[in-house]
């Protein structure tokens, strides 16, 4: 076991290393990523606040982030009650198709929504991206809030019933603030997903670049590489930030219930 | 099968003819049974007998095939469950996870025309009653096994129901606590007065805290008596299960 | 129906345009929209025949499976030491550590690997000043084998959880029993451990497999011209060359080789497993 926790920690070092990298050359004072660090300096920072189209780009993608992630808790209240609460015929292969988009290649994706809309005659847009990404943030968000619903005891719902409740009371009473740590999650994790998505965004954007597509175009310039480190920087601290509040809530949301942790959206 | 005779006292629920089926399997073949106001009754069945389900008639959480459920003279067709004179506690006890215990007690009086404070007040004296007075700012989770019973009894008897629906509320405890709460249950029922219907497995539970056991064997009544008749003439049906 | 929004939401936006792409197969494309009418097989021709394409889905299948391959069996060790080596309340802390790099940009992971490959890179320049080699290494960067290094990094916690799960739901005691009845660790790991943990390496194999092939962006900034795969193509037809019919069929073709692969990888995962027979508490 000794040796394997070895294994494990230069495993999880290999894992870091290359996003250490980015806050190591965001603050070095050379334009080329490599060794030797040259200096300290703070100055790719401050040229990320001029780049305007930047700006705009960031905008659109947090514009994009927030209505995909609403949407897709949406999709995933539903889903996830569906699937918890119910028995319907075809529940497997219904429940199957909708977390389809977890395993399938996202060009596959997001070639046939091109497909689609080119053939409806419609322009691509700020829309389609917003399509795209509450398609594939939906299985993630049903994940999340169908291990929710399911530690939720319904005989609670029962007893709510019981005491005098309406259905829809008992779920403003009852269901919603149990589950309420479960959905901040959905919508945290879907709104990372749908910032740092790439490919979709790539094919669906319209005039309006989102943010890991305007990225993508400063790669081609090597005077903009620190830059890049610098907004890289910026993108995965705030990922990081995001993802252990939602790592926070489900942990709040698995206490409250009682429950032992298992260790994540499994 | 003949309507179970009622005791001296008035009939609060008749159960005429209910028939239920799940599907295919037929859960409940024709129950014919009056119980009085005030009374401690048990349904004594091997799990699968169908006593839950008849609670759960009962509370309104399962629609009947046929027959009528009549509560202090009104028909209960159509009636839901949020709206019978009934309460029950779970045999999960169904303790709501986010609210403190005197939340949890004062929650069916959201739409009682009380006073906050006389809310406070009603709920203070329910947990009282089942000895968790100074309890109210406790959080829910953090309760026993044996506390949160107490809670689920407390949040139900606040709302003054005609009738006190247990589904195996002692199954969940150890021996020593089961055995506790049956003398503090017999002694709630005196001292509320109002009509408990217990469903169990453990008929010794059923003899010591009951004035009548309905004896049930898939979806029918065996037998219906007092615990002395049950135990010293039972007839043989009944006797098969109780043996079990 | 409870489950009607979601469901029509993924009838809509995933069935139709999965359908169409098939439909969109068999057309061929005249102008910037405009599509002859009738369908053809000259698409699917053209994909067959050409060995470009042959070449290409040869080559991604090969990046694919090496990825898999290298990522699994790195993979095994860390999940069994999550499973077995770590105090049940700090197991969800490991997890959380493994798989937080995965929520961030992926293109900004794959930008940092091209940043550390190149030829003046991280590593070449890091190896130079300690004095390890005097020349940069070139066969790093802009080919296959910086797409494999690229891929397996950034699918390995996608290998991890699968495993890890599987090794979780195995009941201590079939492993109790083993060594009760006589076997040592390493026979005992090889006889109850790893059959009852096939299930999680085979839904290892297939997460890691099926997006590996229709990656884009790893290929794209680190491939070179010799480490283009099928998706860079599929793109190519689609919004540089126009002729989304033929981007379209290799997307399709592609789709059916992978499906076939991993059903037949089904196939054989589960009757390694035991064929259910005496599964884990699965």
């Amino acid at each position: 076991m000794k040796t394997l926790k070895t294994y494990a920690i230069l495993y999880l070092v290999f894992l870091y290393a290359p996003i250490f990298l980015l806050p190591l050359f965001a603050f070095n004072t050379s334009t080329i990523i490599a060794f030797p660090l040259t200096g300290f300096t703070t100055e790719w920072f401050t040229a990320l606040l001029d780049i305007t189209e930047m700006h705009s780009a960031l905008f659109n993608s947090l514009k994009i982030a927030v209505t995909s992630a609403v949407l897709a808790t949406i999709f995933g209240i539903f889903g996830a009650m569906a699937s918890t609460r119910y028995h319907f015929p075809g529940q497997k292969g219904i429940m199957g198709f909708i977390m389809l988009p977890l395993v399938l290649p996202e060009i596959i994706v997001a070639v046939s929504l091109l497909v689609v809309i080119l053939k409806l005659g419609l322009s691509t847009g700020s829309w389609s991206v917003i399509a795209g990404h509450t398609l594939i943030c939906t299985p993630f968000a049903i994940a999340i809030l169908n291990s929710a619903f399911a530690a939720l005891d319904p005989s609670l719902e029962e007893a709510a019933y019981d005491l005098g409740e309406t259905r829809a009371s008992t779920f403003r009473r009852v269901t919603l603030p149990l589950v309420m740590p479960g959905i901040v999650s959905a919508l945290l994790i879907s709104f990372t997903i749908s910032m740092d998505e790439f490919i979709i965004a790539f094919f669906l954007t319209g005039a309006d670049p989102t943010l890991p597509v305007y990225l993508f175009s400063m790669l081609r310039f090597p005077k903009l590489l620190p830059a890049v480190m610098a907004l890289g920087t910026i993108l995965v601290v705030l990922s990081i930030l995001l993802i252990t509040i939602a790592e926070i809530f489900r942990r709040r949301g698995a206490k409250r219930a009682g429950l032992k942790d298992t260790g994540g959206f499994l | 099968m003949t309507i179970k005779a009622k005791p001296e006292r008035k009939p609060l629920i008749s159960l005429q003819n209910i028939q239920k089926h799940y599907g295919e399997y037929h859960a409940l073949r024709g129950i014919n049974l009056e119980i009085g106001e005030g009374e401690f009754f048990s349904l004594l069945g091997p799990s699968g007998c169908g006593k839950t389900t008849l609670l759960r008639t009962i509370a309104g959480f399962e629609d009947i095939d046929s027959g009528s459920v009549m509560l202090a003279g009104k028909d209960m067709m159509g009636v839901p469950a949020n709206k019978r004179p009934t309460n029950m506690v779970f045999q999960s006890y169904a303790i709501f996870p986010h609210l403190t215990v005197a939340e949890n007690v004062a929650f069916g009086l959201r739409k009682s025309p009380l006073s906050k404070a006389e809310k406070a007040e009603a709920a203070e004296a329910a947990l009282n009653m089942v000895g968790l007075s100074g309890y109210g700012n406790r959080a829910a989770h953090a309760l026993s096994g044996g506390q949160r019973q107490r809670v689920a009894l407390a949040r139900a008897l606040v709302l003054k129901p005609k009738v006190l629906l247990l589904d195996e509320p002692l199954s969940a405890l150890d021996r020593k606590m089961r055995e506790q709460m049956q003398v503090e249950l017999i002694k709630l029922q005196r001292e509320v007065g109002i009509t408990f219907i217990l469903v169990t497995h453990d008929q010794e539970e059923a003899l010591v805290m009951s004035d009548r056991i309905a004896v049930m064997f898939e979806g029918e009544i065996a037998q219906c008596d007092d615990p002395e008749v049950l135990y010293r003439r039972p007839k043989t049906s009944a006797w098969r299960i109780l043996l079990a | 129906m409870l489950v009607s929004p979601t469901a029509l939401y993924a009838l809509l936006l995933l069935a139709v345009p999965l359908i169409a792409i098939v439909v969109i197969s068999f057309l061929t494309q005249t102008g910037v929209r405009d599509f002859a009418p009738g369908p053809s097989l000259v698409n699917y021709k053209e994909a067959l025949s050409d060995p470009l394409y042959r070449e290409l889905m040869l080559r991604s299948l090969m990046v694919s499976g090496s990825v898999t391959v290298v990522t699994v069996l790195l993979a095994f060790p860390i999940a069994y030491f999550v499973s077995f080596g770590v105090k049940p309340e700090q197991k969800s802390l490991w997890i959380f550590l493994i798989t937080i790099p995965f929520w961030t940009s992926y293109l900004i992971r794959v930008f940092l690997w091209k940043v550390i490959l190149g030829y003046n890179g991280v590593l070449n320049s890091g190896l130079k000043l300690v004095g390890i080699i005097d020349e940069p290494l070139t066969f790093i960067l802009y080919n296959v084998n910086a797409v494999i290094i690229t891929l397996a990094h950034a699918y390995a916690p996608f290998a991890i959880l699968p495993i890890f799960v599987a090794l979780e739901k195995i009941d201590r005691s079939y492993l109790e029993a083993s060594r009760d009845l006589g076997e040592s660790r390493t026979m005992t790991f090889l006889r109850v451990t790893l059959p009852l943990a096939a299930p999680g390496v085979v839904a290892a194999v297939l997460i890691v497999f099926i997006p590996t092939i229709g990656d884009y962006v790893t290929p794209k900034l680190v491939g070179g011209p010799g480490g283009t795969m099928i998706a860079n193509m599929i793109q190519t037809q689609f919004l540089r060359l126009n002729n989304a019919p033929l981007g379209a069929t290799l997307a399709v073709l592609a789709m059916l080789i992978v499906a076939v692969i991993a059903i037949v990888f089904l196939i054989v995962g589960y009757r390694a497993a035991g064929g259910g027979k005496k599964g884990g508490r699965g």
